[in-house]
């Protein structure tokens, strides 16, 4: 396909800058004496530390090259997934959720939930969530791997091993605080490497006008300028967009996925926990620009060459192709920071958090009740290595197919993200949410979103829903279900609610 | 569940129109996400403890975040 050939002067960045995250990773590792150092990083983290590490654990190196593709493919209309998606359900967490979490003192999101509505619910989401991680960090390898074969040619398991290593150097031995602090670091890089792409890439096609010209030319890209495409769009009409990616996905995952929560979870005070989120989405504002031109920019030059995308279309070819034709030496090593940055921060983030629900809501409450917080600690250590290595074993069968897998772990992960939310938002604004009101919206929210998936016509509906619907209907559900069985059912005693539910405060405040 | 399924379909083609009011949809959801940071209490906002200087108040930030997004969907695409 497209070979990078690397000068001295870009080797020197990337090794500089690798050799700098993991002095960074371990430097910070000092320290760790505890399960609450490891897994919320001694509640020492500061806001502006959470907030780029938030930014980061977002945005890895598969969505950089995902959504270049998509941009080339579908235009501005993948912005909402930064813009509806990100950013509004990002202001809202920061004033009405995040410093609930924080002050209930919990280490997990499943941990909340456990004590809101009960055990069953707990385990059902923590088992859930440590299946999509696991299933996540073979396709994070297996991504990087395609990357760095394209960029440095190495192959798939010198990639795979090389970057197990680096991460598991100072995740295993630094908990939250090391990742955190390398996903400082990574995020500075990858705003610097994303713009350098954007910037050069509009020079190159005489700016917004030229490819606002050149998109207008060709037939196949009708709304690719319109940032909320009609109603009639196939797969991004705007009420959906709004309803399901702005009022359910992003919600869902900004507010229930615990590779995001947690290192808001670890910062100093409750404020600083609503001002790492705030600052998250001041960051978030340049993101679609920076990763979404680059996709149209592509258009622009290199139509005639990418093609027009059909059904065996290959959009992790565009972003590349930006790369080799567009920046010149001495740049790449940056650019090669970047792509880095973002598998690192991505694996580690989900590496800390996968180790800290199978501690906090599989080991504790199952296997060992009255485990000591020194053994928390080191079976949080061994974890992550676990984790890290089950990941590389998983790796390679994920390789042959992986865009089906990808596919798969995404969809299978949107049939939950409803019921999780209409759970959270019920347990956290309603003292009559009940515990058999959440078992019932679980399940009734879950199986909704199984049969728009497998059986439209159940629902009226000739052919396959899209995914932004099924979300919202399937919140819709678990959400109308826990309400109707609350109404009928005994909710838990308000003393069990303090600092659980927005209007009953703690008395006083709680710390793990 | 078949005729809830084609209720709900067809009262969301009922409020359908073209893309400006998706824009018209999406600016009013942050506009109201203001109007609530601007109603919210201060000990919701992390005021409790005294005011803030203006570079340090997180409410005003977000705010200014959510004006923006507003003047995006508004001037874009």
């Amino acid at each position: 396909m497209f070979k990078i050939h690397l000068t001295a002067v870009d080797l020197v960045l990337v090794v500089v800058y690798l050799g700098g995250v993991a002095a960074l990773g371990i430097w910070y590792s000092r320290g760790i004496q505890s399960g609450k150092d490891f897994f919320l990083a001694g509640k020492s983290l500061p806001w502006w530390a959470a907030g780029l590490s938030l930014v980061v654990s977002d945005i890895g190196a598969k969505d950089m090259i995902g959504l270049a593709g998509d941009s080339y493919r579908y235009g501005l209309v993948m912005m909402n997934f930064d813009f509806i998606g990100c950013i509004f359900p990002v202001l809202v967490a920061a004033f009405f959720f995040m410093p609930f979490f924080w002050l209930a003192g919990v280490y997990t999101v499943p941990e909340y939930l456990g004590r809101r509505y009960n055990l069953g619910v707990r385990t059902f989401f923590a088992v859930i969530w440590i299946l999509f991680m696991v299933g996540t960090l073979g396709t994070i390898y297996v991504s990087a791997a395609a990357m760095f074969e394209v960029l440095l040619g190495w192959n798939f398991w010198l990639s795979v091993l090389s970057t197990a290593v680096l991460v598991g150097i100072y995740t295993a031995w630094g908990g939250l605080r090391a990742v955190v602090v390398t996903d400082s670091l990574s995020c500075v890089v990858l705003i610097i490497g994303a713009a350098l792409i954007c910037g050069l890439g509009l020079a190159e096609a005489g700016g917004w006008s030229g490819i606002e010209q050149a998109v207008s030319r060709m037939e196949w890209t009708r709304h690719h300028l319109d940032l909320l495409p009609p109603a009639d769009h196939p797969v991004f009409p705007w009420p959906a967009v709004l309803l399901g990616l702005g009022f359910v996905l992003g919600p869902a995952y900004w507010i229930g996925n615990q590779a995001i929560v947690q290192r808001t979870l670890g910062t100093r005070t409750e404020n600083e926990a609503r001002a790492s989120y705030v600052f998250c989405a001041a960051i978030k504002l340049v993101f679609p620009v920076l990763l979404v031109v680059p996709g149209l920019v592509a258009l622009a030059l290199f139509s005639s060459e990418l093609g027009q995308p059909g059904e065996n279309w290959d959009g992790n070819r565009v972003l590349p192709m930006l790369v080799v034709r567009l920046l010149p030496p001495g740049v790449l090593g940056l650019v090669m920071g970047a792509f880095f940055a973002g598998v690192m921060s991505n694996l580690d983030s989900y590496v800390n958090s996968a180790s800290t629900m199978i501690v906090t809501d599989v080991y504790r409450p199952f296997i060992h009740p009255e485990a000591t917080d020194q053994e928390c600690l080191a079976l949080g250590r061994w974890l992550v290595i676990g984790l890290l290595l089950g990941g590389v074993a998983i790796s390679y069968p994920i390789k042959a197919g992986f865009g089906s897998v990808f596919e798969a772990f995404q969809t299978f992960l949107s049939f939950f993200q409803g019921p999780l939310l209409a759970l959270l938002l019920m347990g956290m604004l309603t003292r009559r949410a009940t515990a058999w009101g959440g078992v019932a919206g679980m399940v009734t929210g879950v199986m909704t979103s199984a049969g728009l998936n497998s059986a439209p016509w159940l629902f009226g509906m000739q052919k396959g829903v899209p995914y932004l619907w099924v979300a919202w209907w399937s919140f819709v559900t678990a959400l109308s279900t826990v309400a109707i069985v609350s109404a009928f059912t005994r909710p838990h005693e308000p003393q069990r609610l303090r600092g659980l539910v927005c209007w009953l405060p703690a008395e006083e405040r709680i710390q793990p | 569940m078949n005729s809830i399924g084609i209720l709900c379909m067809s009262m969301i083609e009922a409020v359908q129109g073209g893309s400006w009011a998706g824009k018209a949809a999406v600016m009013a959801v942050f506009g109201l996400l203001i109007v609530v940071l601007l109603c919210m209490p201060a000990h919701m906002t992390g005021k409790a403890d005294g005011a803030p200087r203006w570079w340090s108040n997180v409410r005003l930030w977000a705010i200014g975040i959510a004006l923006v997004q507003i003047l995006v969907y508004a001037w874009w695409g």
